[in-house]
């Protein structure tokens, strides 16, 4: 990429409001002072200003310049890198550094007052840099430097680069020491660029195949059956039992211990986890037991003391006693079995109020199974299509959106955490430290790709397919986001939350055309 | 160079300098001639004339203790024409 200096200082002056005041048209006429003041430079660099053009002068040897667009350019040279970034060489040749040096200067002339010198008149360079210190004039140079080469160095990727993600590779001391009024100044720069969503197959997104599996629960009529069982449990009367033993389908009260079974058959040391007194154990819903448990209990009557072996299965919940043989104690409090009421008409408003017959309590229950069922189906259905598209795209996410996405994640996980647990103010600044959250970014940096991959892979979408959504649904939804930040009495910034609504309408409308245009498939576990 | 303690960079130096003037402050007790002498030895110049003023002195107190700054000599020495002498970069301000 070569650009014109010339022209770039021009068309610098002209887009930069900013930097209009170190073009003024008195930028220059504080150097031709007298003859003294060539006889010093900055003390690293041996140049020295010797003939200086009028203002006058100056402002039409520019403007010559600029017409015939030689002269001196920033050289720049790109090199792609892995992580979606760009790294460009920079050589920024001695004439932009000649001109950064003189605009500091002037900025420091005016900063300044130096002694000897009344507000407002030439100072000589050399007394100027003598009062103010070569070292920092050098530093602001090359700060200067820098905010004029960066924009034209990075203008090839402009569009694409990725916001606040300007990296100068090169180490600002090493920039300092190399820097040379003569020398041809040179950094290295990298920039994040939007990533290229490149798909695995052919066919791209259209034909996608999901399968999805739905767990049982989620049946409306399985789940709709257990809903009434436990309706009408929970309105059945306990009785007490004390001619018979422990039968499936009674409630128990017990006091259980346990002791862990060493290879020599001694006893060891108690599991204080699965200790419990007064434990309610309802034999009809035994499934978070461990299994032969139940069998070993059966016809315990009250007041029986019964011990027993038992080992632990190798998927049992807990880890630490996977695979552990224990031996257990258990002492038979109580025995209740249930009765249960009939189920007619007259039950029907107690199962559920405002329901007058059997039929319109199954009806209601069924309903709002059915709706739990369909929105679960739904969720489930967003997420297989997402974790699909994830598959197939494959995406070279670059470092500064991973750092973001990550970090919003971790935030919205520590505002959770917060709500739920009521942090103070140190256990939240100890969480929300730097180290924490690289912490978290190592743990979850699957996740969060995974996550960008999808949103990439979303957006790539939306834009392939021309979908559209209304611009009263934008506005409608961020007036609802408004609203909730207002009531939360939260700061918003009304622009990021509109950006963060389009997203969102965005993935639906996704969601929405890949539901119509890919194949689902439902599996019932 | 005893005496000369240093160049003044200042407006009104800076103007002279034109005028083949050179100003210097010298500690107090030398006089004229003595630093006449001197920068004509040490720089091979020819002093066509010196001018000085003594530069007002600044008390200083810390407490109880009375003292001042140090007191300087400001000479002007005027060469004669074709003469210069090449200032040093040493600057104290």
């Amino acid at each position: 990429m070569e650009l014109a200096t010339a022209a770039a200082v021009v068309s610098t002056a002209s887009t930069h409001p900013g930097r209009n005041r170190f073009y003024s048209s008195r930028s220059a006429s504080w150097s031709n002072c007298s003859p003294l003041s060539s006889s010093r430079s900055l003390s690293t660099s041996t140049s020295r200003f010797q003939i200086r053009p009028l203002p006058v002068a100056w402002a039409a040897v520019e403007l010559r310049e600029a017409a015939s667009g030689g002269g001196d350019s920033v050289r720049v040279t790109e090199t792609l890198q892995p992580g979606s970034s760009v790294k460009f060489s920079v050589e920024v040749p001695p004439s932009i550094c000649q001109e950064c040096y003189e605009t500091t200067l002037m900025e420091y002339s005016k900063r300044f007052k130096v002694p000897g010198f009344r507000p407002g008149k030439i100072v000589p360079e050399n007394v100027l840099i003598n009062y103010v210190g070569p070292q920092h004039v050098r530093a602001a140079t090359v700060e200067a430097i820098l905010r004029h080469t960066l924009p034209q160095a990075l203008s090839s990727v402009e569009e694409r680069a990725l916001e606040d993600s300007v990296r100068i590779l090169t180490k600002f001391d090493d920039m300092n020491n190399s820097f040379s009024l003569e020398d041809v100044f040179r950094y290295d720069v990298a920039v994040d660029i939007i990533p290229e969503v490149r798909w695995l197959s052919e066919d791209k997104y259209k034909n996608l195949k999901v399968v999805i599996e739905i767990d049982e629960i989620v049946d409306a009529e399985k789940a709709a059956e257990v809903e009434l069982k436990r309706r009408r449990k929970a309105l059945g009367l306990l009785r007490i039992v004390t001619d018979r033993g422990l039968q499936v389908g009674d409630l128990a009260v017990f006091d259980i211990s346990a002791e862990t079974i060493t290879t020599d058959g001694s006893k060891g040391e108690k599991i204080p986890s699965a200790e419990s007194t007064g434990f309610h154990l309802d034999t009809e819903e035994n499934n978070n037991l461990v299994p032969g448990f139940l069998g070993s209990l059966i016809g315990i009557r009250p007041g029986e003391t019964r011990s027993f072996p038992i080992q632990f299965p190798e998927s049992f919940d807990q880890e630490s006693l996977r695979g552990v043989r224990a031996q257990f104690t258990v002492v038979c409090k109580e025995l209740f079995f249930r009765q249960l009421p009939e189920l007619d008409d007259s039950l029907a408003e107690k199962l559920l109020p405002g329901c007058t017959t059997m039929d319109q309590v199954r009806e209601r229950i069924l309903e709002r199974c059915k709706e739990v069922e369909k929105t679960a189906i739904e969720q489930a259905t967003d997420n297989a299509i997402l974790d699909q598209l994830g598959q197939l795209v494959e995406v070279d996410v670059p470092r500064s959106l991973f750092q973001e996405q990550g970090q919003m994640l971790y935030g919205a996980k520590l505002l959770q955490l917060q709500a739920e647990t009521k942090l103070d103010r140190d256990q939240l600044a100890s969480l929300s430290s730097e180290k924490s959250v690289q912490e978290y970014l190592k743990n979850e940096r699957e996740n969060i790709t995974r996550i960008i991959k999808q949103m990439l892979a979303v957006g790539e979408i939306f834009k392939a397919e021309n979908l559209q959504y209304s611009t009263e649904q934008l506005i409608k939804e961020v007036e609802n986001s408004i609203e909730e930040f207002k009531r939360y009495n939260q700061d918003y910034d009304e622009g990021n939350i509109k950006q963060q609504v389009q997203d969102v309408l965005e993935a639906a409308k996704v969601l929405e055309w890949l539901k119509e245009n890919c194949t689902i498939e439902y599996i019932r576990r | 160079m005893d005496g000369i303690k240093y160049a003044v960079f200042t407006e009104k130096s800076l103007r002279l300098l034109g005028k083949n003037q050179y100003t210097f402050n010298v500690e107090s007790g030398f006089t004229k001639t003595e630093i006449k002498h001197w920068v004509e030895l040490f720089f091979g110049v020819k002093v066509v004339a010196v001018n000085s003023h003594r530069l007002p002195g600044k008390g200083r107190r810390i407490g109880p203790i009375l003292g001042h700054t140090m007191h300087y000599r400001r000479m002007i020495i005027t060469l004669q024409p074709g003469y210069s002498i090449p200032l040093l970069d040493r600057e104290k301000n």
